[in-house]
């Protein structure tokens, strides 16, 4: 059985080769080359567009907001985002105003020069204080693109039992997904000009359809999307691309020819979609053993000009909020504002990197007024099996908590050097620090998504008794290709190398739902699984009619059909015989949730997700307080995701999403000024390097999720989650300084110690109980 | 425009190119070779690495004037016919790719890192590699890759190993 086997991926060798194709690699006879001309300004009204004489336009072809057949509006949640500016207003810098397509670049290039748009620029919100203030008014009556409460036992009551109360404020700025491929889509008409193909770099085929359908006067049936091999994505390329899309259409389809967009690297920075920057408060009340007993959260996402997928990346942020621990009385408040700046998205993790940066680097505040060490608090207060969470969702199963955090204080030696750490000598210049951080995941849609999206995927029996994975979920580097088809060939006990995926086209697969949330293996993968079954049942009926036997006598094991007198038929004949007697190809099977989940939407409480991933990491740090630099000098993480399908892409995704997570607590930011992004290019917005990995230790663990395709549950974005707090913590150990918001760049870090008094925050020697074991 | 001589990938060429012109859009779309890629066109990310007379280069900052009697290779040019070259069988097997953007410009400065110092240490390979961005895979395995291409060709240089990957 492949589960379970770090079988090499199916798609390295194209790209290894350089066989594969990316967008930018594909081309089309007599394409044109499509660019969009933005606003300058953060807010403004249009007060004229004037294309200047000295540039003849019967070479290029034009686009305007008022040439719209459909309507001017990108489909998706509170449906205030519109492709082109809207009713003569731009609401954020790079605002698309108008399209221009042209046979060259630089004819392109020549043609943006003569477009003359003149503003009548407008106060702008730059700051969510300020859109609270209405400095602007962007969104609805009051700026909120979307808010949420939780609400679980009695607050007030908690803190006023409470030995103690401890309370900080914690804030994370944007960050940029920097995949090394920039956003790129070719639009192709269909002859009639009653439809488009769209090939592109994307991450969900069935949502360029979705999003984009408004603009056309033709259904959205007739807009395919093709996508090609793709050159990472992290959320980057799950609803953005999708604005590409309608670009190039509206522009293909004028010019009833193809129209390609790739986006230089700065425009791609620039404009497209990011991390939402957070400010997230904490009041927090401890019993005298150090146990949580009320927990108040308020939570401020800046959710940019419009909120795209902001209700949903502040709802998965709201329900991280308390963290992995079991409190009985909890209050969260969270809202996402509306901003004149850029919209912000998804980005791997949704959410949740910002509400457990605040609050399990609160906990480290917390575990000390309570005199306890990191781990001794943690281990008082972690969600067990048969606990609740902060919405009331009963965890009736595989809850690997403990365990991480059991491996990695195990691994890295925590105890021993947090006490190390605690006692160096105040003199010493390089200083370490160890912190510590357990997070959840849920993979799949918030509650009950998944049973609106009602995902289908399935299996194909093709010619020579080959099987294809039919699904719309893509391949972006994660391993898509190899894992999907591990868990059928699993399913089906037949060997890994009969099985492919079908090519991800809207025209030839189900709509699975998106590639998002950590929910390709535990959803999609289950559904395969369903559909396997589906598939065995039908040929073992059509081996059976074809043998003249009831289809009771027939049992399937090791790949094959066993009769009761003996005969044996395989699989591959068994398919044959059942197409060849005209059978079904196609078994396409479709997910609902395990009935027992329930979640109100309304009330935002019960069962968030079927079930949680947990991971643990321990960061140990060397900071040299005079150049304020960080070096990580050992990072161990721990992710129980029920079981690692293929345990090798398992560890590249925790490898992967940890080095991110290290450039969004240490050196990645975004700084801007005026609504504008000052640091467009990757010299300035600086990623990690192979210079800065420090040595890691990966330990993938396994508690069955029982509804999971052979146990299994998500990945994907954990990694991301689980590792800035620990970073966090531990500088605070190693400075004495408080750390309230990240990147801790060197510049931040000589703020806080410079500007610190003499010592007086610096840790004294006040003795840590430590937990007992 | 300007006439320049010079040879990819072991062939030699003329081409009439304005002097600007980029290797990068050369390579991609004047000769078809588009296993090199663009990711950022300011020297940063090292997606468009090729190697030029040993040495590794960001082709989007080599413009045709300065190509005369230069030989490049992209990655086109050290994969065999069938089969992978060492280095691509090591990433193969140590898992080194995921998106697999970054790689055919980490391949090659692998491939120049080992033709000069066949027995890097880990700090040479992170050196050497410092110049090419991956956001996938966190760099571990292809780092691996690296150190277990250096073992094969020490024994294997320029010939190929293993069979052909689907």
């Amino acid at each position: 059985m492949s589960v379970g086997k770090s079988i090499p991926r199916v798609d390295a060798a194209d790209k290894l080769t350089g066989k594969a194709q990316y967008i930018d690699d594909l081309y089309f006879p007599d394409q044109l080359y499509g660019m969009v001309v933005r606003s300058t300004h953060p807010c403004a009204d249009i007060e004229e567009i004037r294309f200047g004489g000295e540039f003849d336009w019967s070479r290029v072809v034009t686009f305007t907001a008022d040439e719209i057949e459909g309507e001017n509006l990108f489909n998706i949640f509170n449906m205030d985002a519109p492709f082109l500016a809207r009713n003569r207003r731009t609401n954020h810098v790079g605002e698309p105003v108008l399209l221009l397509a042209a046979p060259t670049r630089a004819m392109l290039e020549e043609a943006r020069k003569s477009v003359h748009i003149s503003y009548h620029p407008l106060p702008a919100a730059l700051t969510p204080e300020e859109s609270v203030a209405r400095k602007q008014l962007i969104y609805g009556e009051d700026n909120v693109q979307r808010s949420y409460q939780v609400n679980k036992g009695d607050v007030d009551e908690g803190f006023r039992r409470a030995a103690r109360v401890i309370e900080g404020v914690y804030r994370t700025g944007y960050q940029e997904h920097a995949y090394i491929e920039t956003q790129g889509m070719i639009a192709v008409p269909d002859a009639d000009g009653q439809g488009v193909t769209l090939y592109g770099t994307f991450q969900c085929p069935y949502y360029i359809r979705k999003e984009t359908q408004k603009l056309f006067s033709f259904p959205p049936e007739k807009i395919r999307a093709v996508q090609l091999c793709t050159g990472g994505a992290f959320g980057g390329k799950e609803h953005y691309p999708s604005f590409l899309a309608g670009y190039t259409a509206l522009l293909a389809l004028k010019a009833r020819k193809p129209v390609k967009m790739i986006y230089e690297r700065e425009e791609d920075i620039e404009n497209s979609t990011k991390r939402h920057p957070s400010v997230i408060r904490h009041r927090t009340g401890l019993d005298a053993e150090g146990r949580l007993l009320a927990m108040e959260v308020d939570i401020t996402f800046d959710g940019g000009a419009y909120a795209i997928a902001s209700p949903v990346v502040l709802a998965r942020g709201t329900i991280a909020a308390c963290g992995a621990y079991n409190c009985p009385n909890v209050k969260v408040r969270s809202r996402v504002m509306a901003t004149n700046k850029v919209p912000t998205s998804a980005f791997r993790g949704f959410g949740a990197p910002q509400a457990f940066f605040a609050v399990e680097l609160h906990m480290a505040r917390v575990a000390e007024a309570a005199g306890l060490d990191p781990y001794a608090f943690r281990q008082l207060n972690l969600l067990r099996e048969g606990d609740r969470t902060a919405t009331g969702q009963l965890l009736r199963y595989s809850v690997g908590s403990h365990k991480t955090l059991e491996a990695v204080a195990e691994k890295s030696r925590f105890l021993e050097l947090h006490r190390k750490y605690q006692a160096q000598s105040p003199e010493q210049a390089v200083r370490r620090g160890i912190g510590v951080c357990t997070v959840f995941h849920g993979a799949g849609f918030t509650g009950m998504g998944e049973n609106v999206i009602k995902g289908r995927a399935g299996l194909g029996l093709r010619p020579a008794g080959r099987v294809s994975v039919l699904c719309g979920t893509t391949e972006m580097g994660q391993g898509m290709r190899t894992v999907l088809p591990q868990i059928a060939a699993s399913a089906l006990q037949i060997p890994l190398d009969g099985i492919s995926v079908e090519k991800s086209d809207t025209s030839l697969v189900p709509d699975s739902g998106p590639t998002v949330a950590s929910r390709t293996t535990m959803i999609v993968g289950k559904v395969l699984t369903m559909a396997a079954a589906d598939l065995l049942e039908a040929l073992k009926i059509s081996v059976a009619a074809h043998l003249g036997v009831s289809a009771d006598d027939l049992t399937y094991e090791n790949g094959g059909y066993r009769a009761k007198d003996g005969r044996t038929t395989s699989f591959h004949e068994a398919a044959r015989v059942h197409l060849a007697r005209g059978g079904d190809a196609d078994f396409i099977a479709q997910y609902a949730h395990p009935p027992f989940i329930n979640w109100d939407d309304k009330e935002f409480e019960g069962d968030a997700y079927a079930a949680f991933s947990w991971a643990s990491t321990v960061a140990e740090v060397e900071v040299d307080t005079e150049t304020c630099e960080v070096k990580v000098v050992r990072l161990t993480t721990a992710q129980e995701i029920g079981k690692a399908i293929n345990p090798g892409l398992c560890e590249g995704q925790v490898e992967g999403g940890v080095l991110q997570a290290l450039g969004y607590a240490l050196i990645e930011e975004m700084k801007s000024r005026e609504g504008r992004i000052l640091n467009r290019n990757l010299t300035t917005y600086i990623v990690p390097t192979a210079m800065d990995v420090p040595p890691m230790d990966v330990i993938l663990l396994e508690e069955e999720y029982p509804h999971g395709p052979f146990g299994a549950k998500g990945l994907g974005e954990m990694p991301l989650v689980a590792v800035a707090p620990a970073v966090a913590a531990a500088v605070e150990q190693a400075t004495g300084v408080r750390i309230q918001e990240i990147p801790i760049t060197p510049e931040r870090l000589f703020e806080l110690t410079s500007t610190r008094g003499s010592g007086s925050e610096a840790r004294t020697s006040e003795p840590i109980r430590t937990g007992v074991r | 425009m300007m006439q320049i001589r010079f040879t990819v990938n072991g062939t030699e060429m003329t081409l009439q190119v304005p002097p600007d012109r980029r290797l990068v859009d050369i390579l991609r779309e004047d000769l078809g070779l588009t296993a090199t890629k663009i990711g950022c066109g300011e020297g940063e990310c090292g997606a468009c690495t090729v190697i030029v007379d040993g040495k590794t280069v960001d082709s989007c900052l080599l413009p045709a004037c300065q190509l005369e009697g230069r030989s490049i290779t992209t990655l086109e040019g050290i994969t065999p016919a069938e089969g992978l070259h060492p280095i691509q069988q090591a990433f193969m097997e140590q898992g080194a790719v995921q998106c697999g953007f970054c790689i055919p410009g980490m391949v090659l400065a692998a491939k120049a890192l080992l033709d000069q110092n066949p027995s890097p240490s880990e700090g040479d390979i992170r050196t050497a590699l410092s110049g090419n961005l991956c956001r996938c895979t966190g760099y571990v395995k292809i780092v691996k890759a690296v150190e277990d291409a250096s073992r094969r060709y020490g024994c294997e240089k320029g010939e190929v190993v293993g069979v052909e990957s689907r």
